[in-house]
């Protein structure tokens, strides 16, 4: 999933939080693509369990990560 | 924030989403040459000692910046294909790229703001606490602080 954080009625880490508790969902990979730049608040997101790419970054910056996570865990 | 720095930042901004080639400095641009006016409010969030802070935004865009931002968004090389909702939409995904990363150079990158939605207004009429302004090989385009309010309620997170 990607997902950025600043969105109407329900925020990206608020978004991210619920997927955690969700049993049927905790298992969902998340990478936010955000402008955020607080150091505290990335690395509370990438406890949750996301990959974090800072706005703006380059298709070939995404694509890296999506090729990182997408590839199987020894 | 320094000047130069913010103009960094957004020459940054620009190079890096593919918008219209980023030339040099430019000075804030004048309600008769600006063609939309994008404005977002930040409210700081999170537990921390300093002063809480809000505030208002704005992104001032001069003529025919609108229609090549949506252009460049979709990769058309006819602009006529671009409606004004998609230039809309591409002035917005830039206010709010443009303001995540100028923040920090405001109040430093420890802090933490929520951004609200980015939404078309009138030229401001408050005089600016900070601006940077950029000259492209198209058009020219502000990024104004208009108005700080501090020591409000901060956003708890949940």
């Amino acid at each position: 999933m990607l997902l950025d954080i600043n969105m109407p009625v329900m925020d990206g880490e608020q978004l991210l939080t619920a997927i955690r508790k969700d049993a049927s969902l905790s298992n969902t990979v998340v990478i936010i693509t955000s402008t955020e730049s607080s150091v505290t608040r990335i690395l509370r997101l990438r406890q949750l369990g996301a990959e974090f790419i800072h706005k703006p970054f380059r298709p070939e910056d995404l694509a890296s990560v999506v090729a990182r996570v997408a590839a199987p865990r020894a | 924030m320094r000047y130069s720095d913010g103009v960094a930042t957004i020459v940054g901004i620009m190079e890096g989403l593919c918008y219209p080639t980023p030339v040099g400095p430019a000075s804030l641009i004048t309600e008769s040459h600006a063609e939309m006016t994008i404005m977002l409010s930040y409210q700081e969030m999170g537990a921390g000692a300093a002063p809480c802070q809000r505030g208002t935004v704005c992104l001032i865009l001069s003529h025919g910046l609108p229609t090549t931002l949506g252009a460049n968004l979709r990769g058309y090389s006819d602009q006529g294909r671009v409606t004004l909702e998609l230039a809309t939409d591409a002035a917005y995904e830039l206010a709010n790229v443009m303001t995540g990363n100028l923040l920090p150079l405001v109040y430093g990158k420890e802090r933490e703001f929520q951004l609200s939605s980015p939404r078309r207004c009138p030229y401001p009429s408050h005089p600016t606490l900070d601006a940077c302004s950029l000259t492209t090989e198209e058009a020219v385009l502000s990024w104004a602080h208009v108005e700080k309010l501090e020591k409000v309620e901060k956003v708890e997170k949940a």
